[in-house]
């Protein structure tokens, strides 16, 4: 018997042998919805990143989608002997136009994952009432740089799901990059994971003709691994440390409040260097917020950035011997 | 959203930064084409106007 098959769904469920952790199996990154750097208590704007790496997509000229996190009660958690913390929840409504899409996203860093191999993407989820589908479509994105090809979509499947906890598996095979051009900028190209829960008919064929579904979707513990079988879930790093790091290349808000004090000349400039605890995808975009000052401007602004620090700085508003500037920060290089 | 975008000077040189971009709600992007919000700034450059 192989590995795969000891590590059976059907032997999870049951609490049945522990399986053997595989580091990195799980291609998802925060598939267990226990990150949520961002604080996010509702979002509805669509491309909005709410738990660690998922956005939403949604639009059309009806339609909304809530995404909430919600908090399992300890001893309700979908796996017996796999307590965790916080579900999603997606909340679909209105959505009666044929322009109508509601979608829960991933993007995995590097359009080479699992390229021409064999892949089982499998999730627990609960519906408030009724059998709506959630259907699977990937995106195969090659990046910026140089002359990469263009996006490649494929529309895998639908599951149906119930008002109950069930986890539910689709395998698929994740098209070649044969013939392909990946971008020359590092680190730019993805595959994109998109979970279908409301789709009008301009989206058929992409979503499996799930069509509109105005429902309460409740999602956790999202795999996606190598091989036709779906193996019992662990996160991406099995450790909340390494998957909030995992998550730290791609968003970090740490609430660090940096600090720069001495010395000052009224109207010269200063900066403090500060160290990113994670290196990150690419040089991150930077929101910068006041936090307290003293013989400075409330509006330090950040400098020359790299992939791995900042320099916050600063202009002095008086000449004095204990100045000083302090601001918290947020980098961010999502896809 | 609709954002604008303006060029900060560069702290030190006092001349327009070569690094960063601002946009309209505060955030500070980098000039880096990796940069998700660089590419949107990028893209709207060739957005039309009217």
């Amino acid at each position: 018997m192989s590995r795969a098959q000891l590590t059976s769904t059907v032997e999870q469920n049951s609490a049945g042998a522990a399986a053997p952790f595989s580091a990195g199996k799980n291609k998802i990154i925060n598939g267990d919805f226990n990150i949520n750097q961002r604080n996010f208590t509702s979002n509805t704007t669509n491309g909005t990143y709410n738990f660690d790496r998922w956005v939403q997509t949604n639009g059309g000229t009806t339609g909304t989608l809530t995404v909430t996190p919600q908090v399992f009660t300890a001893g309700a958690a979908p796996v017996a002997g796999y307590e965790s913390s916080n579900f999603v929840q997606c909340i679909t409504a209105a959505g009666a136009s044929v322009d109508t899409y509601a979608v829960y996203e991933q993007f995995i860093e590097d359009v080479r994952t699992l390229a021409g191999q064999t892949a089982t993407i499998s999730f627990w989820a609960k519906a408030a009432s009724g059998t709506p589908k959630i259907a699977l479509e990937i995106n195969q994105s090659f990046g910026t740089g140089g002359s990469p090809s263009s996006n490649v979509l494929t529309a895998i499947s639908a599951v149906t799901i119930s008002t109950s906890w069930t986890r539910y598996t689709i395998t698929f095979t994740v098209p070649s990059l044969t013939g392909k051009t990946i971008g020359t900028t590092a680190n730019t190209s993805c595959l994109g994971i998109f979970l279908w829960l409301s789709s009008g008919t301009n989206y058929a064929s992409r979503a499996s003709s799930i069509g509109l579904q105005n429902n309460t979707f409740q999602i956790w513990g999202v795999q996606l691994e190598s091989g036709s079988v779906a193996t019992a879930f662990t996160t991406a790093t099995g450790t909340v440390q390494g998957e909030l790091a995992a998550c730290q290349r791609y968003y970090q808000s740490t609430g660090a409040v940096v600090a720069w004090q001495g010395n000052t000349t009224s109207g010269s400039n200063y900066a403090v260097f500060v160290q990113l605890p994670v290196q990150m995808r690419a040089i991150p975009s930077l929101t910068i917020t006041n936090y307290g000052v003293s013989g400075f401007g409330t509006s330090p602004s950040g400098g020359t950035a790299t992939v791995g620090a900042f320099l916050g700085t600063n202009a002095a508003t008086s000449t004095a011997s204990a100045a000083y500037y302090q601001f918290t920060y947020k980098t961010d290089a999502e896809f | 959203m609709e954002y604008t975008y303006t060029t900060p000077n560069d702290p030190f040189t006092n001349e327009p930064s070569k690094n960063t971009i601002v946009r309209s709600d505060g955030l500070i992007i980098p000039t880096d084409p990796a940069n998700s919000d660089y590419q949107v700034y990028l893209t709207s450059l060739n957005a039309p106007t009217a």
